[in-house]
């Protein structure tokens, strides 16, 4: 079955900049025990509010940013943007395709919970432009998951990549988490070898942390739940790279692996610095060398969009130089090509290796680090497992 | 003023801690009304927070009260001392500057060993000793085998002693009467030259360091040209006056009187206690003075926050003003900084110094392990006394080392005996002697190691007899003992704060636990870290901190970049707390939960 997208306007995107739009739908079914994202249940009063004030949003921004930039990646994410009316993400998509410039080639992504979908939206996914399926499994064990506070199956899963396949569509990235308590290393095996045989392409594996006001940290805190020692979590997370390089996955970064040709755009453009327009409740930015977010406060949000015509900004920042640098270091060694000793020296003017020329001999001799024929810094195996604490030695 | 020497009676109360003197202070204050019973809080001599709380007086307190019998009015002045053995040495002060002494004695608990050594400082300074038998409104105070303990103890009779409450204010009075009927009223010449014995000092914002007086002969008042004899400087009196317990001012201060005196004298450390102020015009012989104790514990004090060495400076110096026994000197380490090296009185007098920096400055400190003066004979033929590790010579160039020892008397109810002897066995102890000094109580003798009672003595004591023993001990000489001083590395570095001298058959025990405690508390880096402890070259105890093997983040952010930032500054700053030596960092909290170990 082919598909003929519908909506994209042909606008011209030579010569300009690019530009990545992430979009937050902060609406859940349910919240799962370990989120601790901006995210609430709603009801559909909530939803038409928040929508009205997110279109209001993509137009004062495209007043900005159209004329200089092309949007070359759209993520929707959340909260789970599935659990809305597809019609909800065809009118979103269709607005920034009118007030954005958008490649045609954009890698335009949605997030997905397994029971939150049928073939309809999907369908109507895809005519709207998404190429890109980012789902929400966490688990193959039903004990995991429902300890997690997940609402689907991992037949609802598996049902679900069905579909999206049929519709031709292969680029889909499934989430998964390792550390959670109660989870045992076969567990993870059992999730790596059953994502390897649905042939999905790429995968994020995001080890668990508990994070204040979560119901997970309530559980830890009074001693009901445990969670797996250090050298487990570390044990799960090589079996899982072991296990992916050996089908020829590349970890890009170091929670995300994929086929070739599969590397998310999106994710990258965080990782190498590039510049990202988030829009919605809770959304970052990064524009020009300033970062800058959206308030956390639904109703301050659609209030200030509806009421006042005005950026629900919260915060904004522009960065300094010595941050510009901490950024760079910290997010450029999270990813696979690691950190570029040229490119430093032609933005700072800086010679890294001089500067820190003990700590790097250090991390280097102790093999945490390898410094490549490029003259990039890349972390070792062993160096990602303590990428804090390398990132801590290297800047100041 | 019209008042005779025979009106005045100079006291202090001595008695074993807790037994109730400042309790009964509080009392004889009230019943002749120096203070008013609403004004009343507990222990209205002790003035430092840290004295109240801990129900404890460090420092001196006199105070005037006038008490009327037979139509008679009396001056009686008290001097408060305090009761823990560590302040030995302010009890021999306030004990010159009287005439009596009451010694109060716990009716449930009898003669315990400050009991007794209190009255030996007492019995030393000629003074009249008065037992007062005190918490007589407890269902199981035994009076009766108390004045017979004091009779077979001591040796003074007890038939007449006041039985007391000074709780309850019982029989109060009977202690006043034998006050006025049986301490003796002072000697001396009103009219000869002045001769005042100075028995403690204190720092006043306004009036600068102020003298606490008792005056032998003469007379003394604003304008008196003074000198001190011993230190030979002079000083214009600006006032006099006495304590009720606050200060008040008087005209003159004369032969009997026990007050103060201030002349714009601009530290403590121009008054020398224990001098005798007389005047420039007339000088007179100096009093006879008492003994000078010297520090017995020595440990350094450092700022946890680097920075803050000028603030720990302006504070000991602060401390210094009001208390003279404190002695310092800068001290550099390596890991800790710079900070210094302070002499105490003993263990308590260093914890309340450090709660007193705490406290009262707002700043935190880390304390090294307490050291005692260790006499160093080197092969060169000379001596050198080492209170600082880092000061040890070499093992090769020591010819021999002495510690000093201590007398100690331990009392206790004699099914503990066992356990007494197994502890002072097991610290080095030499026993001397034992006596049953009553049915329900056995009198030990022991020279021990001052450096092992430093150490630990006191805790186990307590606790291997359930608080029933009582100990007291005075200094007695060095002896020849087979010290070496023991080394930490860390990664093959030394940290100098954590050497300790040690006797050779503990340093394997104390260097074992000691590299187990640092395994325990070395935060892991990014390379293995081996713990050694080492006497010269020799390594006497090994433990490894395993490298690193994770901290990473690997959640979903999103586009949050600044959630990550966040975490980032909050490791920096973390880092910036840490001790740094060598290519290991220590948090301070670390370093603390070692040196508080001894106390474990």
């Amino acid at each position: 079955m082919s598909i003929n997208k519908v909506g994209l306007s042909i606008t011209e995107t030579s010569g300009k900049k690019s530009l990545s739009i992430y979009i937050h739908i902060p609406f859940c079914g349910s919240k799962c025990a370990y989120c601790s994202f901006v995210s609430v249940v709603g009801s559909p009063e909530d939803k038409k509010r928040y929508f009205a004030a997110l279109l209001t949003e993509i137009s004062i921004q495209s007043k900005k940013y159209r004329e200089f930039y092309s949007v070359s990646s759209i993520y929707i994410g959340g909260g789970t943007p599935s659990c809305m009316d597809y019609y909800l993400i065809r009118d979103l998509l269709s607005n920034i395709y009118k007030n954005f410039a958008v490649k045609n080639s954009a890698e335009i992504t949605i997030e997905l919970n397994p029971n939150t979908v049928d073939k309809t939206k999907i369908r109507e996914y895809i005519l709207s432009g998404v190429n890109r399926f980012s789902i929400g499994l966490q688990s193959t064990s039903s004990k995991i998951l429902k300890a997690m506070g997940r609402t689907h199956t991992v037949e609802d899963y598996e049902e679900l990549v069905g579909i999206i396949k049929d519709y031709g569509i292969k680029n889909i990235s499934t989430d998964i988490i390792i550390g959670y308590p109660g989870q045992k290393l076969v567990d993870v095996k059992d999730t790596i070898d059953y994502l390897i045989s649905l042939e999905i392409p790429h995968i994020s594996v995001y080890m668990l942390s508990v994070e204040e006001g979560t119901r997970l940290k309530k559980l830890v805190d009074n001693g009901s739940v445990g969670l797996p020692d250090e050298d487990l979590v570390i044990q799960m997370y090589n079996e899982v790279y072991d296990r992916l390089s050996d089908e020829g996955y590349t970890r890009y970064e170091f929670s995300n692996f994929s086929l070739p040709t599969f590397e998310s755009f999106h994710n990258r453009v965080y990782w190498n610095r590039k510049d990202y327009l988030g829009m919605g409740l809770a959304a970052h930015s990064y524009i020009d060398g300033t970062r800058f977010a959206n308030t956390e406060n639904i109703i301050e949000y659609a209030r200030e969009l509806e009421t006042n015509k005005t950026l629900p900004v919260s915060m904004s920042k522009t960065l300094s130089d010595d941050e510009k640098k901490e950024e760079m270091i910290m997010l450029s060694l999270r990813t696979k090509d690691g950190f570029d000793i040229n490119e430093y020296k032609r933005l700072f003017n800086e010679n890294f290796l001089a500067k820190k020329k003990e700590k790097l001999t250090m991390l280097i001799t102790e093999g945490y680090m390898l410094l490549t024929p490029e003259n990039r810094l890349v972390c070792t195996d062993k160096g990602f497992l303590v990428l804090n604490r390398i990132v801590l030695d290297l800047i100041d | 003023m019209d008042k005779s020497l025979e009106n005045i009676r100079n006291f202090s109360i001595i008695a074993h801690i807790d037994h109730g003197k400042s309790t009964l202070a509080d009392r004889l204050m009230e019943f002749t009304g120096t203070v008013a019973k609403r004004d009343s809080k507990e222990q209205l001599l002790d003035s430092m927070d840290i004295e109240r709380e801990r129900g404890i007086t460090i420092k001196l307190a006199p105070v005037t009260m006038k008490y009327e019998k037979d139509g008679k009015e009396y001056i009686l002045n008290l001097i408060d001392t305090p009761g823990h053995v560590d302040f030995t040495y302010e009890v021999s002060r306030s004990l010159a500057a009287c005439e009596g002494a009451l010694l109060i004695v716990d009716a449930t608990q009898g003669v315990q060993a400050q009991t007794l050594a209190n009255f030996y400082l007492a019995f030393e300074n000629d003074l009249e000793i008065l037992p007062v038998i005190n918490k007589m409104d407890l269902p199981s105070a035994r009076p009766d085998e108390a004045k017979l303990e004091i009779e077979n103890v001591i040796g003074i009779p007890a038939d007449d002693a006041p039985c007391i409450s000074a709780k309850t204010g019982l029989n109060i009075k009977d202690v006043l009467d034998q006050i006025v009927d049986k301490v003796p009223a002072p000697k001396g010449d009103c009219n000869a030259p002045l001769q005042a014995l100075i028995f403690d000092s204190y720092y006043d914002n306004y009036k600068g360091a102020v003298c606490l007086v008792r005056i032998k002969n003469g007379k003394v008042k604003t304008g008196t040209k003074i000198k001190m004899i011993q230190t030979g400087k002079e000083f214009d009196v600006v006032e006099v006056g006495v304590f009720k317990p606050k200060i008040e001012r008087t005209e003159e201060l004369s032969a009997g009187d026990v007050g103060y005196i201030a002349a714009s004298i601009k530290t403590v450390s121009d008054i020398s206690v224990g001098d005798t102020i007389t005047e420039t015009e007339r000088m007179a012989q100096p009093l006879p003075g008492y003994r000078q104790i010297q520090p017995v514990v020595y440990s350094g004090i450092f700022p946890i926050d680097g920075e803050k060495y000028n603030t720990l400076k302006d504070c000991i110096e602060k401390i210094k003003l009001s208390d003279a026994s404190l002695v310092y000197t800068p001290e550099t380490s390596n890991a800790l900084g710079y900070g210094f090296r302070c002499g105490f009185l003993g263990l308590l007098h260093l914890e309340i110094i450090s709660e007193r920096l705490e406290r009262e400055f707002n700043l935190d400190v880390i304390t090294t392990m307490p050291s005692v003066t260790y006499k160093v004979y080197k092969n060169d033929g000379t001596m050198s006394e080492i209170s600082n590790p880092s000061e040890m010579p070499d093992a090769e160039n020591i010819d021999y080392i002495e510690e000093p020892f201590i007398k100690a008397n331990i009392y206790s109810p004699p099914e503990y005996v066992g356990a007494i002897m197994d502890l002072c066995i097991n610290k080095r102890g030499i026993y001397k002697d034992m006596q049953y000094i009553a049915d329900s109580r056995v009198k030990l003798d022991f020279d021990l190691p001052l450096c092992e009672v430093v150490y630990d003595f006191f805790d186990k004591l307590k606790s291997s007899t359930h608080g029933y023993a009582s100990f007291d001990y005075e200094i007695s000489d060095y002896k020849e003992s087979d010290m070496v001083k023991v080394d930490m590395l860390l990664n093959s570095e030394s940290c100098d704060a954590l050497s300790f001298i040690v006797h050779r058959t503990k340093a394997y025990d104390r260097a074992r636990a000691l590299a187990e405690k640092l395994k325990e508390v070395v935060p892991r880096q990014l390379f293995e870290i081996p713990i050694q402890a080492v006497i010269g070259r020799k390594v006497i105890a090994r433990e490894t901190v395993k490298a690193l093997r994770k901290d990473v983040t690997a959640k979903c952010y999103g586009g949050d970049v600044t959630r990550k930032r966040k975490l980032l500054e909050k490791q920096k700053e973390g880092k910036k707390k840490m001790k740094r030596f060598g290519s290991v960092e220590l948090p301070s909290e670390a370093f603390l939960s070692i040196l508080k170990m001894d106390n474990d």
